[in-house]
């Protein structure tokens, strides 16, 4: 007996906030889903896609870090939020970048 | 730390024995992770390391309920509000069964976050059922 089947499964996306009691946002998390292969023969464009992602990912780790070391100080409201994120590799080296930076001098 | 997520195969294995009416029990449960995270389909509800602090340990979820993500009903949502009862270092949470054993879906943050007491993690999980998945 043949056997047919269809792909299919479980996917999981999540969010989460912290905040002080008096509602006050400290940070928000980032959910982040590693880039899927895109089915053609263009590994080029995958690795750049893979590139851009290892930036955001490690954009977002400086931006939670730097905002909870902050929490009781003002910093700018896109480094709790999230967003706008960076959009280009450009915008993704020069922010995590400024962030090192101010991480290395908090 | 990266941030990750995943489904586990004991996940898998349960959602499977309730669709064959077999002795399993369904999302209920919430709890934070410390120490260390790794989000993969091989982690399990004893494998990894459960808050045992003050609002932050293992306790049923505010809501779960069913929403839609592609179409009606596809997916299971979780939400709940952790309400810190002393300073604990949260790395990430996972959604459990009714009965406690089986690990259905977690998350790993992208940093540490550094609670302090009364301070509030509000989490949403939702796990999609879906053609096509990855």
């Amino acid at each position: 007996m043949g056997v047919a089947s269809v792909g299919g499964g479980l996917t999981v996306h999540w969010g989460a906030e912290h905040k002080t009691a008096d509602g006050k946002l400290i940070v928000r998390m980032a959910s982040m889903q590693p880039p899927a292969w895109p089915g053609c023969n263009c590994v080029g464009k995958y690795l750049w896609w893979i590139f851009k992602y290892w930036l955001l990912m490690y954009y977002h780790e400086w931006r939670v870090q730097y905002a909870e070391r902050k929490r009781h100080e003002p910093i700018p409201e896109r480094y709790r939020t999230g967003e706008p994120s960076p959009k280009t590799i450009w915008q993704l080296f020069k922010e995590a970048m400024l962030l090192r930076i101010r991480m290395w001098l908090c | 730390m990266a941030q990750t997520q995943s489904t586990t195969t004991q996940g898998y294995a349960e959602a499977a024995k309730l669709l064959a009416g077999e002795a399993a029990t369904e999302v209920q449960s919430i709890v934070c992770i410390k120490t260390s995270c790794t989000a993969n389909d091989t982690q399990t509800y004893a494998g990894i390391t459960k808050c045992t602090e003050s609002g932050v340990s293992l306790v049923d979820a505010d809501s779960v309920k069913t929403s839609q993500t592609t179409v009606a009903n596809d997916t299971v949502e979780v939400d709940h509000v952790f309400t810190a009862g002393e300073t604990v270092t949260v790395l990430g949470f996972g959604v459990c069964n009714n009965d406690d054993d089986v690990l259905y879906a977690l998350c790993c943050f992208n940093a540490e976050c550094a609670m302090e007491n009364t301070d509030t993690l509000t989490v949403e999980m939702k796990i999609q059922v879906k053609v096509g998945a990855t």
